[in-house]
């Protein structure tokens, strides 16, 4: 009798742990792994098209080196970060990682500013296809990156609130970096890429 | 969907809602006023009256029949603005929320026209990004609908450009659209009324049997509060509901109880096996349909259906589950259309003319 009393007790426990938001810590964490997966998926995407890009703008404007150069080195950069899934639980390289990417933005869009100035470079048919697939990229990172966004937004909460926070507590989860604030306006939206008007200013 | 499943906000969840509210403010201080979603009722929304009647019916028509053919959603949206909202940002929100395409094939698209913005995008869903990649939508948008739209002419560029999009998809295999059967809810609910009437039931009879009518009220407190819990962890369901799982399950224990007797001295009210299941069942049954968030409807067809099929048995005839017949409603298609599931990545592209 005492065994199917503890029985019980056990088994009321055990539902009793999920109501205290266990499960609710499990799910998000898993959320935010997917949303990561995502986010590094388009990374690596944007990444994938650079030798191309480069290759295409070479063509007709072999003389812009430095510009070229620069997308080159800030790819390269970007590769020597491992970006593992286990990214997200440290902040300073989750940081660094941020800062790579941000650095291989900016670059690419020194040379889509730069590409502005070769008319046969803008009409060719492959650095058009080349520059749709790339601005779909970007914006495919943006929307990645909200969604990772609102899963760690999510995630965090339950950390945080009670009684969940108590739970969180003892089974060691721990708040996750999210992307900074200041260049959240700027995730987005995806960087302009179109030539028809000015770019807009480089920070 | 029914209307209980939406209605989240209950004491446990009050406090995350109160800290969105709270932090809502100060993410979108930015933002300013977005432009609404409109609910998605028809293959083609014209928020700008642009089309004539007739060529939005023609143009329904031809998306009806495609995915009719096919299985894919193509949908069109004609907003005069998105401001203060990029389009693309303001696309992915409609797409978000009407979700177009199959859920898992995730083949939708959507056409949106931002008239006075001079900008439209093609939205791609995930599973057509082979079919249209970015390269091809960018083509079909700047290519193919923009010169129409120079002209002023949006419902031959619109229609272009759906025609081509569709030729495009065509290509693609997908799989076959389905004759919308969905077995799925059904089974759930009768493991659920399965699970919670016997677990109740016979806990009831056996604590009864076992430690007599306070023990048996202990035990069914505890269970009581077991089963409200763990309905209260699935996500997406209210506490309330758990709270009043946790209600019934009590009185079902204590009626397993009461109706078990105490320990097989066999009172007269005793209704044997199948009695004391059926009801429970038939009670379990509505409450777990409730707690899983099914229409009224649904749960008192279910309820029939099980309280007859044991009525049936009680009575010693075989009424082989009558009330079952109505049971698939299934889901809307007369006149609305809705989207299915389909999940969008941010495929696709952007043009202005």
């Amino acid at each position: 009798m005492g065994k199917q009393i503890l029985a019980i007790v056990a088994f009321a426990l055990t539902v009793l742990l999920s109501g205290c938001g266990y499960n609710d810590l499990q799910s998000t964490d898993e959320q935010i792994k997917a949303a990561w997966a995502e986010v590094l998926n388009q990374y690596q995407r944007r990444v994938d098209l650079i030798p191309n890009l480069v290759e295409t703008v070479k063509g007709f404007a072999a003389q812009e080196q430095q510009v070229l150069l620069g997308v080159t080195q800030a790819r390269s950069r970007v590769g020597s970060i491992q970006a593992t899934p286990e990214l997200v639980n440290d902040p300073q390289a989750f940081a660094r990682f941020q800062e790579a990417q941000g650095a291989l933005s900016s670059a690419l869009s020194r040379l889509l500013l730069v590409a502005e100035n070769y008319p046969q470079l803008k009409s060719d048919q492959n650095f058009r296809d080349l520059q749709a697939r790339l601005e779909g990229t970007e914006n495919r990172i943006a929307v990645a990156r909200n969604r990772f966004i609102k899963a760690v937004r999510e995630y965090n909460l339950v950390v945080r609130q009670f009684p969940s926070n108590l739970t969180a507590m003892l089974f060691g989860f721990k708040e996750k970096p999210q992307f900074t604030v200041e260049n959240e306006k700027e995730i987005g939206k995806p960087p302009k890429v179109d030539f028809g008007k000015p770019a807009p200013a480089e920070k | 969907m029914s209307l209980i499943s939406c209605t989240r906000s209950t004491a446990g969840r009050r406090w995350f809602f109160l800290l969105v509210l709270i932090l809502a403010p100060l993410l979108l201080a930015s933002a300013g006023a977005e432009v609404a979603i409109p609910p998605l009722t028809a293959r083609v929304t014209d928020l700008t009256n642009t089309l004539n009647p007739q060529q939005r019916d023609a143009l329904e028509q031809k998306l009806a029949a495609f995915e009719a053919a096919k299985g894919s959603q193509i949908a069109v949206l004609i907003v005069p603005t998105t401001q203060p909202e990029a389009i693309e940002q303001y696309s992915i929100r409609v797409v978000e929320q009407w979700k177009l395409g199959r859920k898992a094939v995730d083949d939708g698209a959507l056409l949106l026209v931002a008239k006075d913005d001079r900008k439209m995008r093609l939205e791609v869903g995930r599973g057509l990004e082979g079919a249209v990649p970015d390269a091809v939508a960018k083509r079909i948008t700047a290519d193919i609908i923009a010169p129409y739209f120079k002209k002023g002419d949006f419902a031959g560029g619109i229609s272009a450009g759906v025609e081509r999009l569709i030729k495009v998809v065509e290509g693609e295999p997908l799989p076959e659209p389905a004759g919308k059967s969905q077995p799925s809810r059904p089974v759930v609910v009768l493991g659920l009324v399965v699970v919670t009437a016997f677990v109740a039931m016979v806990v009831g009879g056996f604590l009864r049997a076992r430690l007599g009518l306070f023990g048996c009220a202990a035990g069914c407190t505890v269970l009581a509060g077991a089963a409200g819990g763990a309905v209260w962890a699935i996500p997406g369901v209210a506490a309330f509901w758990g709270i009043f799982l946790a209600i019934c399950v009590f009185i079902l224990g204590l009626i397993g109880g009461a109706l078990g007797g105490d320990g097989g001295s066999g009172r007269g009210y005793s209704w044997g096996w199948l009695g004391r299941f059926g009801v429970s069942a038939a009670l379990g049954g509505v409450l777990g349909g409730a707690a899983w968030g099914f229409t009224q409807a649904e749960v008192a067809v279910i309820f029939f259906a099980i309280g007859g099929f044991f009525l049936g048995v009680l009575s010693g005839g075989s009424s082989s589950g009558r009330g079952w017949s109505g049971s698939s409603s299934g889901s809307s298609s007369g006149g609305g259309f809705s989207g299915g599931g389909g999940d969008f990545g941010g495929g696709g592209a952007s043009s202005s003319w």
